[in-house]
């Protein structure tokens, strides 16, 4: 199909068009079939419930592994922190679920919440980012944001032991708290006077169509929010190399857990529960067919390559007028979307969350995946996915005891045996394991000493 | 003001013990630019160790199935080698240690098993004895982790040996959990009450105790454990042929091959050493805290890796101040911060990334430019 | 060619292992969830002791309904998904009637929901908050709540211990410990007794309390109300006792458990906690269990145990008195229980699924459990 002039001369690969993308619709629409043979009446009948929570565990694994390859194998970047995303992601899903959707049948009130956050986070971001801003201006400190937020925190601790003896009275710690009071209040405006206004805009949704509306308003909205952050960690992690880039990840991930253990309205280390179960395995496939396809196209274009290029050798790419900061933040927040919307998933799948199931180990996982899979490789972190969830369940029925120590085992020899993972950075679905797609993987790195 | 001295004590007392720990993180990862994830869990064997040996426990049983696999993996190593050309001598010299390790291991296992039962709780002797038995354990294992774990990674990104070290890691803390090693259930370290013996004579109660201050002698003992193991660390490492040669390998690894130092034997002795730290600080962790189980070497982990990098990795002496500041913020955290329990992990890592961002050399660290 | 293979081959392993088991329809299967390895341990593995001693003496008596029964125990190794997926398990792929479990709330809030949605009763043997019976009208619990925990702990505080300011340290990541302290301080604030501070911890990863101990002594109370459970209660006994701070501690049902005394020691001797029972009561039923469990297992029975073989018994009874082992007739007769005789008291269920029993005060002295004083329900 010409679709440019210049196609007269060179026509681009089949896999560049548009209709690259027909077999992918094919293949959504045939699950949704099977999906509903599968928790229909046949299923519920004849196959163990137990059994088929597995698919979805699967699907939900494959969409963490995906998104973390897109940062981890794409980008270069090691990133421990996986699990924080994710859990932004559910609670952001879960929380209005439990509290605006009436049961997945008020979309409106969803969106309203969504956008209310947004305003009020967006206001509560400004006095931050003018202190950034004026301190570049001033060029006094060129370092980024959130240093700047660190030495407000900083500030605030300290005024805090300062004053610990009576309540505080210290001129920050008043205006701060008088500040988030004000957010709330803004935030409840919002959605107590716009909710139904928006209901109202939605009400001509049929009934049938207003909980897949509401869910996906849900996935959405808690993808946006975990990209958000994935923004915001993306940002010092332009600083940081290899190892050092691992823990201060790992550290964001787990700063992230704590501060929502310590929010009360979040449900605090008890969790929330009650969430309403929507996530069946048609909803689910489709969200892993659109995660790969996604990253697919990313990592396999221009910005992509660009993307590995930065990888391979930072300073040589940003000689070449690769902006450097632009993709690496990217991927951040493209992978954390993802991440948040397979902890949204997930949260409507279990309907019950808590803070420690968001722990180091979460993070882990995708990370063994997608290194099992191969760096680099979508399709080899699809079947590392699949494997590594599927693998602690048969062992289960086997050996209940010495599952994990088999898991552990299995893949310290894996990266002995085989550091470049199964698929070793090549796709399983470029034809003939094509060799030009395997990505050099370099030597031991120079240290800076 | 008693409060805040108290507070103080009582953060010096958990910081040492991060230093301790940390002490290990950065001398591996000043050789090996490694992140030993498993550093944490060899803590936890130490500690574990410790205690079985301190009542008893100690088995010279190695279940059948262990020996056949071990001596069936030589076997296949010496056949492996044969097919690729090597003399059956330079196989014997390349599997040396670990052929060593192994054979030392069953008469020391009898010995200690003997002396574990025999030797009476309370004594010095039985003390000594679970000193150099832990110490000679976990320093096994390190060198062990190191000769089959990483030792073969060496040439590859340093992305691949992050990842063995958390699987040596994730093996360690679920292998511990089987019912057959340590089981997951929490257990209760040998402690001094009157009448009841512990691992260390004389070692409960305080040292000092007016005006509402109280010193533990248990924290006394492991603040100057850890500036005494500083010190004989720095005169190792500076005044030694072996520390010369640590020096030289983290300088620059390949130009230390082309002078002539044995990397091998050096990054072994830099695993035993470390693993050998880490040993000590398990001993002193269950002295202090009475209990031992599987995954308690997670967190003082990774809050002793955040230490070292605070205080400069690479540099000991910057561990130990890290460890201790680590250990007096957290405290303070706790003390002074309303809600501040709950924030205490947080802080540290607060702290880990604010000092990456700011000066990634660490506090004692020396900053280095990164030429193109 | 060789994906193919292997796709095949492992589609087919899931499919294989994916299709329904036919249920075995000749014997009553009880499903028993418990933490047999973990933090709390010995809730789990005496709970189960308990429940075995139970089933032997109800074999003994002869079959159920024409039937044997038999008890699956499932450990959740101390962590509540676990305890979900053992839930499930048991639920789908073994078939029980009936499950028993937990000991801890936490978790048996996490399990609720499979239950109630598979329409299987829940029976907890010893879960106190009162979040769990909430939580669906197929989960029941054969023990008091911490509401009435918590008004008989303060009762004997203010009452026997004359305290008149305590402080509290509890832990924040466990719906028991922070459920049973706000009953607690209601309680204690209607007596007239002041709280001066209220820390928290993290269960499960804390070791060290000094910190917050250190602003508790400060504040000089008279009672410290520890209402964690025993593996962190007896470490903070301990160091209390290293700072200096000697006022009793207080705590709950939690507290129960051998390892206890192991692990804090000479610094609980003065110490007091609430419990279901004390093995040295003198009543009949108790003699005869406690002389039961010592002749199968040669060790004293706590007070998980005594739960556990009761809340077996009653559900035997129930699933005699339903007639069926049908989940929502089994349902109907547990809830319908009036003065079911347990060895650790009479048991009646009420309309909120809740027993309605007799909560004793354990005091420690030289390493030893003495029972102080018994409360009735009102």
């Amino acid at each position: 199909m010409l679709s440019r002039k210049s196609e007269i001369i060179a026509p681009r690969p089949w896999r560049a068009t548009a209709l690259a993308n027909v077999p992918l619709v094919i293949a959504m629409l045939a699950m949704i079939p099977l999906g509903q043979l599968l928790e229909g009446s046949w299923g519920q009948e004849n196959l163990d419930a137990y059994f088929t929570r597995l698919p979805i565990l699967v699907g939900i694994n494959i969409i963490l592994a995906v998104s973390l390859q897109l940062i981890n194998g794409y980008s270069g970047q090691f990133s421990l922190g996986h699990a924080g995303f994710m859990a932004v992601g559910a609670y952001m899903a879960a929380y209005p679920a439990i509290e605006y959707s009436q049961q997945f049948s008020n979309p409106g009130a969803c969106v309203i919440f969504f956008v209310a956050l947004g305003i009020c986070v967006a206001i509560g971001a400004t006095p931050p980012m003018i202190l950034f801003i004026l301190l570049r201006k001033t060029k006094q400190f060129h370092r980024s944001l959130p240093a700047a937020l660190l030495i407000a925190t900083v500030i605030w601790i300290v005024a805090d032991i300062a004053s610990a003896a009576s309540a505080p009275k210290t001129p920050v710690w008043t205006i701060w708290t008088r500040f988030l009071a004000a957010l709330e209040n803004l935030y409840g405006w919002i959605v107590l006077h716009a909710g139904p206004i928006a209901g109202h805009l939605l009400a001509w949704l049929p009934d049938l169509l207003r909980k897949p509306a509401c869910f996906v308003i849900l996935l959405i909205g808690a993808g946006l929010c975990a990209s958000a952050v994935g923004f915001i960690v993306g940002l010092p992690a332009l600083r940081l190399r290899g190892d050092y880039l691992a823990i201060a990840t790992l550290g964001f991930g787990e700063i992230i857990r704590i501060a929502i253990t310590n929010d009360s309205t979040l449900g605090g280390a008890l969790g929330l529960s009650g969430i309403p179960r929507y996530t069946d395995f048609t909803w689910l496939y489709i969200c892993v067919i659109i995660t790969v396809a996604v990253i697919w196209r990313v990592a396999y274009s221009p910005k992509g390559r660009a993307i590995m290029a930065v990888r391979e050798d930072e300073i040589a790419a940003s000689s070449i007028g690769i902006n450097t900061t632009s993709y690496k933040v990217t991927a951040f927040t493209i992978g954390a979307f993802f991440a948040g919307l397979a902890g949204a998933l997930y949260a409507m799948h279990e309907s019950s969350i808590t803070p420690s199931s968001f722990g180091i180990i979460k993070s882990i996982e995708p990370v063994v995946m997608v290194t099992l899979g191969g760096l680099g490789s979508i399709s080899g972190a699809i079947l590392a996915a699949i494997i590594l969830t599927l693998l602690p369940e048969v062992l289960r029925s086997i050996s209940p005891d010495e599952r994990m120590v088999i898991y552990s085992l299995l893949l310290v020899v894996m990266m002995i045996l085989r550091p470049q993972g199964l698929l070793g950075g090549r796709e399983l679905w470029f034809g003939k394991w094509s060799r030009t797609r395997k990505p050099r993987t370099p030597a031991r790195e120079a240290v800076p000493a | 003001m008693q409060q805040f001295i108290q507070q103080l004590i009582n953060g010096l007392s958990v910081g040492s013990i991060y230093a301790l720990i940390a002490v290990g993180y950065t001398m591996v990862y000043g050789v090996l630019q490694l992140i030993n994830f498993a550093h944490g869990d060899v803590f936890m064997v130490g500690a574990m160790v410790s205690m079985y040996a301190a009542t008893g426990r100690v088995t010279a049983y190695l279940p059948p199935w262990l020996h056949i696999l071990v001596i069936v993996c030589f076997a296949v190593a010496f056949l492996v080698n044969k097919l690729l050309g090597r003399t059956f001598k330079q196989t014997f010299h390349k599997l040396a240690s670990l052929l060593a390790v192994y054979f030392i291991s069953i008469p020391a296992l009898l010995a200690s098993s003997f002396l574990s039962q025999h030797l009476h709780l309370g004594n010095w002797s039985m003390a000594v004895f679970v000193l150099i038995f832990t110490i000679a354990v976990c320093g096994a294992m390190g060198f062990l982790i190191e000769r089959l774990a990483y030792r073969p990674l060496r040439e590859r990104p340093r992305i691949n040996s992050l990842i063995t070290a958390i699987g040596i890691s994730l093996l360690l803390e679920y292998g511990g959990q089987n019912s057959g090693v340590f089981g997951p259930t929490p257990q209760p370290y040998p402690q001094g009450d009157e009448g009841q013996p512990q691992l260390i004579p004389h070692l409960s109660g305080a040292l000092w105790n007016h005006n509402g201050i109280v010193i533990q002698k248990v924290d006394v003992l492991v603040l100057a454990l850890t500036v005494l193991i500083m010190l004989a660390l720095s005169f190792i490492v500076l005044k030694t042929r072996v520390g010369l040669g640590l020096r030289a390998v983290s300088y620059r690894f390949d130009t230390a091959a082309l002078m002539g130092v044995n990397i091998n034997s050096i990054i072994g002795f830099t695993f035993v050493l470390g693993s050998c730290l880490a040993a000590v600080a398990g001993i002193l962790w269950g002295v202090k805290y009475h209990s031992g189980e599987p995954l308690m070497g997670l967190m003082p982990g990774i809050k002793a890796f955040i230490a070292a990098v605070f205080g400069g990795i690479g540099n000991i002496a910057g561990a130990v101040v890290g460890g201790v500041v680590l250990g007096l913020i957290e405290i303070m955290v706790i003390g002074y911060l309303p809600g501040g329990s709950q924030y205490k992990d947080a802080a540290a890592f607060v702290i880990l990334i604010a000092i990456l961002l700011v000066k990634p050399s660490g506090l004692l660290g020396k900053n280095a430019v990164e030429k193109v | 060619m060789q994906r193919w293979l292997v796709a095949m081959f492992a589609t087919t392993l899931v499919v294989v292992a994916g299709c329904k088991q036919k249920q075995q329809a000749n014997e009553i299967l009880i499903g028993h969830v418990a933490s047999m390895t973990g933090d709390t341990a010995t809730f789990g593995q005496s709970a189960d002791k308990g429940i075995l001693l139970a089933l032997d003496e109800i074999n003994k008596e002869g079959l159920v309904l024409g039937k044997p029964v038999k008890v699956l125990t499932e450990d959740d190794r101390s962590v509540s998904d676990e305890a979900r997926t053992a839930t499930e398990k048991l639920i789908s792929r073994d078939h029980v009637c009936a499950i028993l479990g937990e000991i801890a709330s936490s978790r048996s809030i996490q399990m609720a929901p499979a239950c109630q949605d598979a329409h299987i009763p829940m029976l907890s043997p010893g879960s106190t908050n009162v979040k769990v019976t909430t939580l669906g009208d197929y989960i029941f619990r054969a023990c008091f709540t911490d509401e009435f925990q918590g008004a008989a702990m303060a009762d004997f505080a203010v009452k026997n211990l004359k305290v008149k300011k305590y402080a509290v340290l509890y832990a924040a990541n466990s719906d028991y410990s922070v459920g049973l302290k706000d009953f607690f301080n209601e309680a204690a604030k209607k007596l007239g007794a002041e709280e001066t501070m209220e820390l928290s911890y993290s269960e499960k990863s804390d070791v060290d309390f000094s910190a917050q101990l250190t602003k508790i002594r400060d504040t000089k109370p008279d009672a410290i109300i520890a209402t964690g459970y025993y593996n962190e209660a007896g470490k903070i006994a301990r160091q209390a006792r290293d700072l200096g701070i000697k006022v009793p501690l207080i705590g709950g049902d939690g507290w129960d458990s051998d390892q206890l005394i192991k692990i804090g020691g000479d610094a609980l001797n003065g110490c007091y906690f609430s419990n279901h029972y004390a093995p040295d009561e003198d009543r009949p039923a108790v003699k005869a269990f406690v002389d039961a469990f010592q002749a199968k297992y040669h060790e004293v029975p706590d007070a998980m145990a005594i739960l556990g073989y009761d809340a077996m018994k009653l559900m035997i009874d129930a699933i005699k008195r339903a007639g069926s082992t049908d989940g929502p007739k089994i349902r109907d007769a547990l809830a319908a229980t009036k003065d079911f005789h347990g060895a650790a008291g009479d048991i009646t269920i009420d309309s909120d699924r809740n027993a309605k029993k007799p909560i004793v005060i354990v005091g420690i002295h030289d390493g030893k459990l003495k029972f102080e004083a018994a409360v009735n329900p009102s």
